[in-house]
């Protein structure tokens, strides 16, 4: 497929090219420590040490993947790539099956209540609305979210730490300002939790049929591209 | 030795990425009682600076209404370690020691001064759209479409709208 | 032939490949671009362009986090 000039150039390229050094030897230093580390927590605090064991291996595929929410919900009309949003449904798939099987077991021994049921369980409404569209604009002009600066932290990159500052000043100031939007939306608005209304079993297969759906959805969108 | 540093360089497809985000999620669930989330960490973080400050935010009324949510963390007067923070410098560690693997950490500067703003003006509607919308991302949309709470639909929605609007300003502002 | 280079040093997702596309339209059939980046998403990110859009590409890594993408512009 390439053609000689561009082979030429890259081999001229490479010849040029400074030595590199293996990393590797740190690698392992730092999984060693982290390690060590899970051992001590395990001891003292058993959900810090799930944390910080599970975090790790979320940090790792993160890198590894190079999965990034941000560009999940930014490629398909920027670029007109759908891959990672139909990976990052597939991934919602297999955890919707997973949570249920958590949350249904938690139901049968307990009352249905919105905040302690496992998982993430809260109102909606236009301040849900209004917090998304804030968010979406400002991962896009950010270069990246949530886990976006976390991992962009870990490679290395030093405006992620700027980024990181931003979000800092923006939880912090939402937080204090809460009982504003409290009192004028959030008080008044309902949590939907599907379950609630209809049969768990039918909630899980109509869910995975949706997420089928817009799996299905994303490929055809690309293909007509 | 030449062939394993090789495959540690190689990316893995988003699928793979993928399959394994939304197990290690349900695993989370499960051992820790907790889902995988962001900014419950980073608002910790924010509450423990201003506290070196000499602030007392926990008696901001935010954290009233998310009793359940921080009075693990209230009660043992740690706003740096707990379960919220532990987990997000996991993933930077993690993130590190997969740099690492591959051989490709390096140090990156800011570019100018216009970047810096926008990373700083896009962190803080971030910051302050995940308190209204409890979540971001992760918390809100990744795991709360599992969690089976409307919720997470509307966010994914808008979060799109808003990444939309964000283009356009990229586009001709960053361009 | 013509070859041109475009600095992407320190710039986060999407702002390489949008540079990259702009540059393109300028560029003539046959002329390669290079691109200079450290942004470890740019590989993957120009390889799947690339196959979408018939572009030829190729992504070396010259240093340790730090890579040069060669792209030619189809004749």
């Amino acid at each position: 497929m390439l053609s000689n000039e561009m082979a030429d150039l890259i081999k001229q390229r490479e010849r040029k090219g400074k030595k590199k050094k293996s990393q590797i030897p740190y690698s392992i230093g730092l999984i060693l420590i982290a390690i060590i580390l899970f051992i001590i927590l395990l001891q003292k605090q058993y959900t810090y040490a799930v944390c910080w064991i599970l975090g790790i291996g979320i940090g790792i595929v993160l890198r590894y993947s190079r999965f990034c929410f941000s560009a999940a919900f930014r490629d398909p009309f920027l670029v007109g790539n759908t891959k990672l949003l139909r990976a990052m449904l597939l991934a919602m798939i297999i955890s919707t099956i997973g949570f249920a099987v958590v949350q249904h077991s938690y139901l049968q021994h307990n009352p249905i209540d919105y905040d302690l049921i496992p998982g993430a369980v809260t109102s909606v409404g236009i301040h849900v609305m209004i917090g998304a569209f804030l968010f979406g604009v400002g991962m896009i002009i950010a270069g990246g979210c949530g886990s976006g600066v976390l991992m962009r932290i870990g490679e290395g990159h030093g405006l992620q730490w700027v980024v990181l500052i931003g979000f800092l000043i923006g939880t912090v100031l939402g937080a204090k300002d809460y009982s504003f939007w409290y009192n004028n939306i959030i008080e008044k608005s309902k949590t939907i939790y599907f379950p609630e209304y209809l049969d768990f079993r039918i909630v899980v297969v109509v869910q995975i049929a949706i997420l089928l759906g817009l799996h299905r959805l994303a490929s055809w969108y690309e293909n007509r591209r | 030795m030449k062939s394993i540093t090789k495959w540690l360089k190689k990316p893995w497809p988003y699928w793979v990425g993928g399959i394994l985000l939304g197990l290690l999620n349900v695993i989370l669930l499960a051992t820790s009682g907790i889902s995988w989330q962001i900014t419950s960490g980073f608002l910790l973080w924010g509450v423990g600076i201003l506290q070196l400050f000499g602030l007392d935010p926990f008696s901001w009324e935010y954290f009233n209404h998310f009793q359940h949510y921080y009075s693990s963390v209230i009660v043992e007067h740690n706003a740096f370690i707990n379960k919220y923070t532990i987990l997000n410098m996991g993933v930077i560690v993690g993130s590190l020691i997969a740099t690492l693997m591959a051989s490709q950490f390096k140090w990156k500067k800011i570019k100018s001064k216009k970047q810096f703003i926008f990373a700083l003006l896009g962190g803080i509607m971030m910051g302050y759209g995940t308190r209204l919308a409890t979540g971001c991302n992760i918390g809100a949309f990744f795991s709360g479409i599992p969690s089976f709470s409307l919720h997470a639909w509307v966010f994914g929605v808008f979060a799109i709208l808003g990444a939309w609007v964000g283009c356009k300003i990229l586009i001709k502002f960053l361009l | 032939m013509a070859v041109r280079e475009i600095d992407c040093l320190y710039e986060a997702c999407p702002v390489p490949i949008l540079k990259a596309m702009k540059e393109l339209k300028t560029m003539d059939p046959g002329d390669i671009l290079i691109l200079h980046s450290d942004h470890s998403c740019v590989g993957v990110a120009f390889n799947e362009w690339g196959e979408k859009n018939n572009y030829p590409i190729q992504v070396v890594e010259v240093e340790d986090g730090e890579w040069e993408v060669y792209i030619e512009k189809p004749k």
